[in-house]
C-alpha cells in the first residue's frame, strides 16, 4: 500500500492534487482580494464573488486544456516543438511590430480578444522548454562550450522579444530553465557555474551602469533601486513602496494570520496588484506563517514531483521537459514569492496556479499536462547505458498508449 | 550521471525554499517586529476635529464675535512649485562635495535669471522656450547622482537638462552624464522657464483673479513666509535630537522627511475669497495647480470698530507660544501619534495646532481657553487613496463656550460714534468712555477711540490707512484706551484730595475748614506761586464751592496744609489708583492698566503736594480707574466697585471712618452739575439728575491742549451707575469738551432708567453745610 503511494505512477496524481490545491487556494484568495475591492469593509460579497467566479471559469478552461493535452502523445508534440516555437516567436514579433506601428510606448503583452486575453509570453516559456528539450534530447555537444551556443540562442531570442515588450519578469524565467535543462542534458558544470555567476553579477552591474547605459526603462530602474536600496527610508517610501507594503502585509499576518478577508493591507488597498503579483502577501497577511509555509511547501512539492517524473523517465525529451517545467515552476514561484519580501527585485510575474489570470493558469496547466503525460507514458528508448552489464536487468512491462495496439517488450531499466 | 544530476537539482531546489522560510520567519514569527507591523498595517490616521469657537455676546444676547463660513485659498508647495525638489537635490549633492548655497538661494537665483531673461517681472512669466543656465561646473559624480535621483521626476525630464560643459559655450555638446571614464568632466544644469516657472504662473493667474485685493508680490511673500516657517519648524523638530547627540545622518534624514511632509501639507495663502473666485478655480483647476479651496470658519465682529479693541481679535501663534507648546507636548502637529481616545483626551488639554489662530487681544485673548474649546479627534483607517474607510477611535470636539458680557452693544456703538465725532470736531486725538454699574461693577460700555476693525485686519489698504493715521499717536489704536491708557486726571483727582482731607486731614488751622469759606483771590494761591484756574479768583470758597468751580487754590491749600504725600498715596490707593482695576482683560506690563502714582518720597515740598492735590504730575489714571472712583463715591464711599465684563467680581469695601465723607462728596459733585457756576452747568446736561466732576489736565503746550475729563454717577439720589469720559489732547476743558458725549450717554441712560430725568425724586443729599 505504502509502496504504491510512493511509486512513480502515483506521482502524476500527486502533481495534479498539488496543482488543484494551489488553484483552490488561488480562487479563495482572489475572492478575498477582489470581493473587498473599494468597499472598505470586511464584509465583502459572498463566496464566490464575481472575480472568483471568473477565476474558477479560467481554472475550468485550464483543466480542460490539461485533459486534452494529457491525452496527446508527447512524442507528437515533440515532433512539432520547433514549429510551436517558431509560431510563438512570430506571434511575439507581431505583438512587437504592432507596438512599434502604434507608436505606443507602454508595455504591450496581450492579444485582446472579445472573451479573453492571451499573453503569448506565457506560452513562449512552454514553447522554449519544448524546443530546448527537442534540441538537447540526444546531443552530446553541449559538453563543449560551442555546443551551448545554439541552446543559448534558442533561449535568447524569445527572451529578447519578451524583454522588448517589455516584460522583465517573464524574460528572467528563461535563463534558469536553460541552465537546468543544460545541466540535466549533461553540460559541463564549470560552464554552467560561470554562466550562472555571470547572470547573478549581471543584475547589480546593470543597476550600477544604468545611468550611462540605459538598458532598462525608468520604472525597471526604479524597481532595481527599490531592491538594492531597500534599507533606505527614503527609497522605502518611494521606489520600494510596493515592497514596503508587501512586507507590512506579511509581517502583520504573524503566525496564524488575521483571518480570511480580514487583512487590512488587502482590504484597504495598500497592497498593490494584490490579486495577481502580490497574492502571496495576502496569503501571508490572512493565513500567517502557517499559510505561507504551506503554500511554499506545495510549490516545493510541485517542483520536486516534476523532477521526480524526470528522474523516472528514461526518454530524454520527456525527462528534459519535466525538468524544464519543474524548474520554470520553481523559478517563477521563487521570483514571485521572493519579491514580496525583498529577496528578489519586483517584477510583474504571477504566482503559478494561484494568481488571478487566465493565461498564466492555462499555460501552467498546459505545462503540467506535459509532465503528467510524460509521467503516464512509457516510451521505449535505447541508450548506451542501457546495455551496461553491471546493472541488474529488471524486467518491466512498458505500455505505450499510442500507437494503437499493445507493445510488450522487455528492456533493462 | 543524469539521475545524479537530477538529484542534485532536487536538492538545489530546496535551497531557495529554505531562504524564503528564513525570511518569512523573521517577518512573521519574530515577536520583536510583530507589533510594529501590526501598527503599520492599521493605516491609522489621526484626524483632528477642530472645535467651534464660542461666541461673544452682549448683555442682551447681541453677537459681538461670531463665526462665519468662508472660503480660503490654500496651497501645497510641492504641487505649486515642483522644481523645488530638483533644486533641493542639486544643492544636496553639490554640498556633499564642496560648499554650496542652500536651496532657497538657488531658487532665488533661478527666479532672478528668469526675470532678467524675460526682461519683465516674474508676474508676467510666459512661454519662453529658451533654456537658461542655472549652475555650471557640476562634477561628474554629482551629476550622476542628481540624474539618478531625479530621472523619474517629470519636472526634471521636461524642465531641466544636465549637459556636459565644453570649452566653448557655443558648441556645447548635449551629452548625458555618466561616462565612468570621464570623472573629470564638468556639467551644467539648464532650465526651461516655460516649464519650471509654475509657481509664478499660478500666482500671476491668482493675482488677476483676486483683483486689487492683493498683488503678485503679496502672494509671493505669503508663500515665502510659509517656507520660512517650514524651515524654522523643521530645524526645531530635529533640534532636540541633535542636542541629544543623535547621529547626524539620522537627523538629516528626519529633517528631510519632515520638510517633505510639510511641503506636501496645505498652507493658507489667501483668506476669505469671494465666491466668484472659488467658482473660477473650481471650473479650471488645471490653471491653478497646487491651489486648493478650503472652507472654514472665520471670526466675524458685527460691531467692527465699536467693540474692536474690547472684544479683541485672533492672530497666529507666536514662536514662544509654539516653543512652549512643543516643550509641553501640547502641539497637535503632523507628528502627533495618538491612537486612542483616552490618550487624546489627556493630550488635548491646552493643545493647539501650529496654524491655529488664538485670541491675541481683548476678551478673545483673556477668555481664550473658554472660547477655544477642545480639539476632538478621529483615528481612521485610510485606504491607499487616503480615503477614510473606517473609524477606529473617536473623541468629539468640545466647542468653546459662549461668553455673555456686560456690554450693551447699542450703547457701545452710540458712544463710539459720539467720541469719534467729538474728537473730530475738537481736533482731539483720542477719547474714551466707560460706564459701569454701581456697586456691582458691570461694565456697560467701554469705548476707546481710535479703535480697530478686526474684520479688516487682513485688508492691506486698511492696515496702511491705520498705520498712517496712528503714526504719531502713543499708544496707537490697537490699545483699548479705557483700560490701558493712563492720563493725568486733573481736577477729577480733587475727589481723592477732599476725601483724604475730610477723613484724615490734620487739625484745621484757624478759620480754614473744608466746609467753611476760604478766600481765593486773583488766582494766586499765596504764598505759593501756583495759579488757580480762575484769573480773578473765586473769592469765598468752601469745599462745595471749590468742587463746583473747581478752585485749584482751595485744593492747593488742602494738600499743602492738611495732607502729606503718604496720606495722598494711601487715599489714592483706597480709591483704586495705582493698581489694576481687576477688569477681566489681560494685564499688560508696566503702568498701562494700573496707572501711576509717584512714590511719596519722590514728591518734594509744598509745590509737589499742591500739584498732587489737583491731579497733575504725580498721578495718572485710566478712565476705568476714574469711573471706579466715581462709583465708590456713588456708594457713599461704602465700597469700591470692581469692574467686570464676563466674570462677576465683588466690590471692595472702603473703610471710611465717617459716613459724612461720602455724603459731602456726593453733595459737592452734585453741585458741580446743578450750581450756576458749576463746571458742568450750562453745557446742556442740566436736566439730568446726576453728580459729576470735570478735569482739565494740562500735559503740553500749557494752557492750550488738555486731557478733558468728565466723570460722574447717577441717577440721584440713589446712583446705580458711574461713568468717565476723557478726550485726549483737546483744545477745550473737561465740561465743554465732553458734554456732547456725556449727553449721548445720559440720553441712553435716561431711556433705560427714567429716574435720571424725574425731578420729583429730589436730588438733595442731607449733609452739614
Amino acid at each position: 500500500m505504502i509502496a504504491g503511494l510512493l511509486s512513480p505512477t502515483a506521482t502524476r496524481w500527486y502533481l495534479l492534487l498539488v496543482a488543484l490545491l494551489l488553484t483552490v487556494i488561488g480562487v479563495v484568495f482572489v475572492h478575498s482580494t477582489m470581493a473587498l475591492q473599494g468597499q472598505g469593509t470586511l464584509d465583502g460579497e459572498g463566496f464566490p464573488g464575481i472575480v472568483a467566479r471568473k477565476q474558477m471559469i479560467k481554472a475550468g478552461v485550464a483543466l480542460l486544456a490539461l485533459l486534452v493535452v494529457v491525452r496527446i502523445d508527447y512524442r507528437w508534440i515533440e515532433r512539432r516543438a520547433y514549429v510551436a516555437y517558431g509560431i510563438i516567436v512570430l506571434v511575439l514579433c507581431a505583438l512587437l511590430a504592432g507596438k512599434i506601428l502604434d507608436g505606443d510606448r507602454g508595455p504591450i503583452r496581450w492579444f485582446r480578444f472579445a472573451l479573453f486575453d492571451v499573453q503569448p509570453s506565457e506560452l513562449m516559456k512552454l514553447a522554449a522548454i519544448l524546443c530546448l528539450a527537442r534540441y538537447l534530447r540526444y546531443r552530446q555537444d553541449q559538453r563543449r562550450l560551442g555546443g551551448l551556443l545554439l541552446p543559448a540562442l534558442l533561449t535568447s531570442v524569445p527572451m529578447g522579444l519578451v524583454l522588448l515588450q517589455p516584460d522583465l519578469g517573464t524574460s528572467l524565467m528563461f535563463p534558469p530553465v536553460l541552465l537546468a535543462m543544460l545541466f540535466v542534458a549533461g553540460a559541463r558544470r564549470r560552464y554552467l557555474v560561470v554562466v550562472a555567476l555571470l547572470g547573478i553579477v549581471a543584475l547589480p552591474t546593470v543597476y550600477l551602469l544604468g545611468d550611462s547605459m540605459p538598458i532598462l526603462r525608468g520604472y525597471q530602474m526604479r524597481r532595481l533601486t527599490a531592491f538594492f536600496e531597500q534599507g533606505d527610508a527614503t527609497v522605502r517610501g518611494r521606489e520600494a513602496y510596493h515592497l514596503d507594503q508587501s512586507e507590512v502585509a506579511l509581517g502583520s499576518g504573524g503566525i496564524f494570520g488575521r483571518g480570511l478577508g480580514k487583512g487590512s493591507q488587502n482590504a484597504l488597498g495598500h497592497l498593490p496588484a494584490k490579486h495577481t503579483d502580490f497574492i502571496f502577501s495576502v496569503v501571508g497577511e490572512e493565513w500567517g506563517f502557517v499559510g505561507t509555509a504551506s503554500v511554499l511547501g506545495l510549490f516545493l512539492l510541485l517542483v520536486l514531483l516534476c523532477l521526480r517524473v524526470g528522474l523516472h523517465t528514461r526518454e530524454p525529451f520527456g525527462r528534459l521537459v519535466s525538468v524544464g517545467v519543474g524548474v520554470a515552476f520553481g523559478a517563477q514561484s521563487f521570483q514571485n514569492i521572493g519579491m514580496t519580501m525583498g529577496l528578489t527585485p519586483i517584477t510583474g510575474l504571477p504566482l503559478p496556479f494561484v494568481s488571478y489570470g487566465g493565461s498564466s493558469l492555462v499555460s501552467s496547466y498546459l505545462a503540467l499536462a506535459l509532465v503528467l503525460r510524460v509521467a503516464s507514458q512509457r516510451v521505449a528508448v535505447v541508450a548506451s547505458k542501457d546495455l551496461d552489464p553491471q546493472e541488474d536487468p529488471v524486467v518491466v512491462q512498458v505500455e505505450d498508449e499510442r500507437p494503437a495496439g499493445s507493445l510488450t517488450t522487455q528492456w533493462p531499466l | 550521471m543524469v539521475r545524479t544530476r537530477l538529484r542534485v537539482l532536487m536538492v538545489l531546489s530546496t535551497l531557495p525554499v529554505l531562504v524564503i522560510l528564513g525570511r518569512l520567519w523573521s517577518l512573521q514569527v519574530d515577536s520583536d517586529t510583530q507589533l510594529l507591523w501590526r501598527i503599520r498595517a492599521e493605516h491609522a490616521k489621526l484626524v483632528r476635529v477642530a472645535p467651534t469657537r464660542g461666541l461673544i455676546v452682549d448683555r442682551k444676547g447681541r453677537v459681538l464675535a461670531a463665526n462665519r463660513a468662508v472660503f480660503d485659498l490654500h496651497f501645497t508647495y510641492s504641487d505649486l512649485n515642483p522644481r523645488y525638489v530638483v533644486i533641493e537635490v542639486l544643492c544636496e549633492e553639490l554640498a556633499k562635495l564642496e560648499a554650496f548655497p542652500p536651496a532657497h538661494d538657488v531658487e532665488r537665483h533661478l527666479r532672478g535669471l528668469a526675470s532678467e531673461a524675460m526682461a519683465r517681472p516674474l508676474s508676467g512669466v510666459d512661454d519662453v522656450d529658451d533654456e537658461l543656465l542655472l549652475v555650471e561646473g557640476i562634477p561628474a559624480r554629482a551629476a550622476r547622482q542628481i540624474r539618478r535621483r531625479l530621472r523619474s521626476r517629470e519636472i526634471f525630464q521636461r524642465g531641466f537638462s544636465l549637459r556636459r560643459s565644453s570649452e566653448s559655450s557655443s558648441t556645447r555638446r548635449l551629452e548625458e552624464p555618466g561616462n565612468p571614464d570621464d570623472d573629470l568632466a564638468r556639467y551644467e544644469m539648464w532650465f526651461r522657464p516655460s516649464t519650471v516657472m509654475r509657481l509664478e504662473r499660478t500666482l500671476a493667474r491668482l493675482d488677476g483673479l483676486l483683483g486689487t485685493r492683493t498683488s503678485f508680490d503679496t502672494l509671493d511673500a505669503g508663500v515665502e513666509r510659509a517656507l520660512d516657517r517650514i524651515d524654522a519648524w523643521v530645524a526645531n523638530y530635529v533640534k532636540r535630537d541633535r542636542e541629544a547627540g543623535v547621529e547626524e545622518a539620522i537627523c538629516l534624514s528626519k529633517e528631510r522627511n519632515a520638510r517633505r511632509a510639510y511641503l506636501e501639507d496645505s498652507w493658507l495663502l489667501v483668506e476669505d475669497v469671494h465666491l466668484d473666485v472659488v467658482t473660477q478655480i473650481e471650473y479650471r483647476p488645471e490653471l491653478f495647480p497646487g491651489i486648493e479651496i478650503v472652507d472654514g470658519n472665520r471670526r466675524h465682529y458685527p460691531f467692527g470698530e465699536a467693540t474692536g479693541t474690547l472684544v479683541g481679535f485672533l492672530g497666529a501663534l507666536t514662536k514662544t507660544q509654539v516653543d512652549d507648546l512643543e516643550s509641553q507636548d501640547r502641539l497637535l502637529d503632523l507628528w502627533t501619534r495618538v491612537r486612542s481616545a483616552e490618550a487624546f483626551a489627556v493630550l488635548r488639554e491646552g493643545a493647539l495646532r501650529r496654524t491655529d489662530r488664538v485670541g491675541v487681544y481683548g476678551l478673545e485673548n483673556f477668555y481664550e481657553e473658554r472660547l477655544r474649546g477642545l480639539y476632538g479627534m478621529r483615528v481612521v483607517q485610510v485606504d491607499s487613496g487616503m480615503r477614510e474607510r473606517s473609524v477606529l477611535a473617536t473623541l468629539g470636539a468640545r466647542d468653546g463656550v459662549t461668553l455673555r458680557t456686560t456690554i450693551d452693544a447699542e450703547l457701545q456703538t452710540l458712544l463710539h460714534e459720539a467720541v469719534r465725532q467729538r474728537t473730530g470736531e475738537l481736533g482731539a486725538i483720542a477719547g474714551s468712555v466707560v460706564l459701569m454699574s454701581v456697586p456691582d461693577g458691570e461694565v456697560l460700555a467701554s469705548v476707546g477711540y481710535p479703535s480697530i476693525d478686526p474684520n479688516r485686519l487682513s485688508d492691506v489698504e486698511y492696515a496702511r490707512d491705520i498705520k498712517r493715521r496712528w503714526a504719531d499717536m502713543k499708544p496707537g489704536g490697537w490699545v483699548h484706551r479705557p483700560f490701558y491708557h493712563a492720563l493725568d486726571p486733573g481736577s477729577i483727582f480733587k475727589v481723592v484730595t477732599a476725601a483724604a482731607a475730610l477723613e484724615d486731614g490734620d487739625a484745621w488751622e484757624g478759620e480754614v475748614d473744608p466746609l467753611r469759606e476760604y478766600e481765593c483771590v486773583s488766582g494766586d494761591a499765596r504764598p505759593f506761586k501756583l495759579r488757580c484756574a480762575s484769573r480773578w479768583g473765586h473769592h469765598d470758597v468752601n469745599l462745595y464751592k471749590a468742587f463746583s468751580v473747581s478752585c485749584n487754590n482751595y485744593f492747593y491749600y488742602l494738600g499743602a496744609k492738611h495732607l502729606d504725600t503718604t496720606r495722598f498715596d494711601t487715599w489714592a490707593r483706597r480709591f483704586g489708583f495705582g493698581e489694576s482695576p481687576g477688569l477681566d482683560l489681560a494685564r499688560r506690563s508696566g503702568r498701562h492698566d494700573s496707572g501711576y502714582l509717584r512714590a511719596p518720597q519722590e514728591i518734594h515740598g509744598e509745590a509737589g503736594l499742591c500739584s498732587y492735590a489737583i491731579g497733575q504730575s504725580h498721578v495718572q489714571a485710566t478712565p476705568v480707574q476714574v469711573a471706579r472712583m466715581m462709583g465708590a463715591v456713588a456708594t457713599g464711599c461704602d465700597s469700591l466697585p470692581t469692574p467686570w465684563l464676563v466674570d462677576r467680581a465683588a466690590p471692595r469695601p472702603l473703610e471710611f471712618s465717617s459716613p459724612r465723607t461720602g455724603k459731602v462728596l456726593t453733595e459737592s459733585l452734585k453741585l458741580v452739575v446743578s450750581q450756576v457756576d458749576g463746571t458742568i452747568y450750562n453745557v446742556g446736561l442740566e436736566r439730568y439728575r446726576f453728580a459729576g466732576k470735570t478735569g482739565t489736565a494740562q500735559f503740553r503746550d500749557q494752557g492750550t491742549r488738555y486731557h478733558a475729563w468728565l466723570a460722574g454717577f447717577g441717577p440721584l439720589p440713589r446712583p446705580s451707575w458711574a461713568f468717565a469720559i476723557v478726550l485726549e489732547d483737546s483744545p477745550q476743558g473737561g465740561g465743554k469738551a465732553c458734554a456732547p458725549v456725556a449727553r449721548v450717554l445720559l440720553d441712553w441712560l435716561a431711556k433705560e432708567d427714567p429716574r435720571l430725568l424725574d425731578s420729583s425724586l429730589g436730588d438733595t443729599v442731607e449733609v452739614e453745610r
